[in-house]
């Protein structure tokens, strides 16, 4: 499945409308990174299910991850690619097309 | 559909918001006001001569070490003692922010050269110095979502109005109201410092490495 034609359910994009997804890549659309530690706190989510949802939307392509270290630290950098971007911006974009639509 | 949208807005002010949680950019960019302070208060004591030549030659590479110098320190700072504890983030700005900021930037200083170069207007520069770092201070604490930041720009803006109204020496006033605004800035940050630090306990276990698993 490659980013550009991403796991849709008609307009909308289901793999980022996941709430814990939809959570993640709103902090990396914000940031231009955050490593797992944040996400983590961010989201509440346990490591296990936190690392599910990183490698769907790594799988994806929406995600790049980086296993580096800082010092001694070991440190997994989390980022969107420009795919993941460009679905990001048009979820959000659908998002308030809807919203728009519901008010007039 | 709103919800969701109200969601996302509030988490990416937390994101954006992160960045000041801890108060070090705060503390080195009062610094970095400070010695900008300094600079203008010592221009009213060496008003002429080799040692207002000095200064003026200092001064620009002063403040290109002090501000690099800063941004520095704040990433060492946070590397230290933020990230262990809450996770990291990075916040480089991106190509064509950085462009935008250089243009706005430019465009204040001419505005202000221009001002000072008109002598009426000269003595409300500091007022106008003042709005300028409100307006500012309300852009990023609308951003960031915080209220600390409005009201260190409303007591810029006070301050600037008081100045001007003084009829003060334009570098006094400038040394004062950047030392105003330094204070502040550091004050602020102080008071995150210590609430960050009593709220966010050292992780033991070092979970930032954790993620998912190499694929084979």
């Amino acid at each position: 499945m490659t980013p550009a034609e991403g796991p849709t359910g008609g307009d909308i994009d289901r793999l980022i409308h996941e709430p814990a997804r939809r959570v993640i890549m709103t902090i990396l659309y914000t940031a231009v990174s955050a490593d797992f530690l944040y996400l983590l706190r961010e989201t509440g989510l346990s490591k296990g299910n936190l690392s599910s949802h990183l490698s769907k939307l790594e799988a994806a392509g929406y995600v790049e991850i980086e296993k580096t270290f800082r010092g001694k630290i070991p440190l997994t950098i989390c980022r969107l690619s420009e795919g993941g971007r460009t679905a990001f911006r048009r979820y959000r974009g659908y998002l308030k097309k809807v919203v728009a639509s519901m008010t007039r | 559909m709103n919800d969701l949208q109200r969601e996302m807005d509030q988490i990416e002010k937390r994101t954006r918001r992160y960045w000041f949680a801890d108060g070090l950019a705060e503390i080195a960019a009062g610094s970095a006001f400070l010695m900008v302070a300094l600079y203008f208060l010592l221009s009213t004591v060496f008003s002429r001569g080799a040692p207002k030549d000095a200064l003026n030659i200092v001064f620009p590479v002063l403040v290109i070490v002090v501000v690099f110098g800063a941004r520095r320190a704040t990433h060492l700072a946070k590397d230290r003692w933020v990230h262990p504890r809450t996770g990291y983030v990075s916040f480089e700005p991106r190509p064509r922010n950085r462009v935008a900021n250089a243009v706005l930037g430019a465009v204040i200083a001419a505005a202000l050269a221009f001002l000072a170069s008109r002598a009426p207007i000269r003595e409300w520069i500091p007022a106008l110095m003042g709005l300028i770092f409100a307006a500012g201070f309300f852009v990023l604490g609308r951003k960031a979502g915080m209220l600390r930041f409005p009201i260190a720009g409303i007591s810029c803006a006070v301050v600037g109005v008081l100045l001007s109204i003084q009829h003060m020496e334009e570098d006094r006033a400038a040394g004062l109201l950047f030392g105003w605004l330094g204070l502040v800035l550091i004050a602020g940050g102080t008071i995150a410092l210590r609430a960050y630090l009593r709220h966010a306990p050292p992780q033991s276990d070092g979970r930032s490495g954790d993620g998912p698993q190499e694929k084979a």
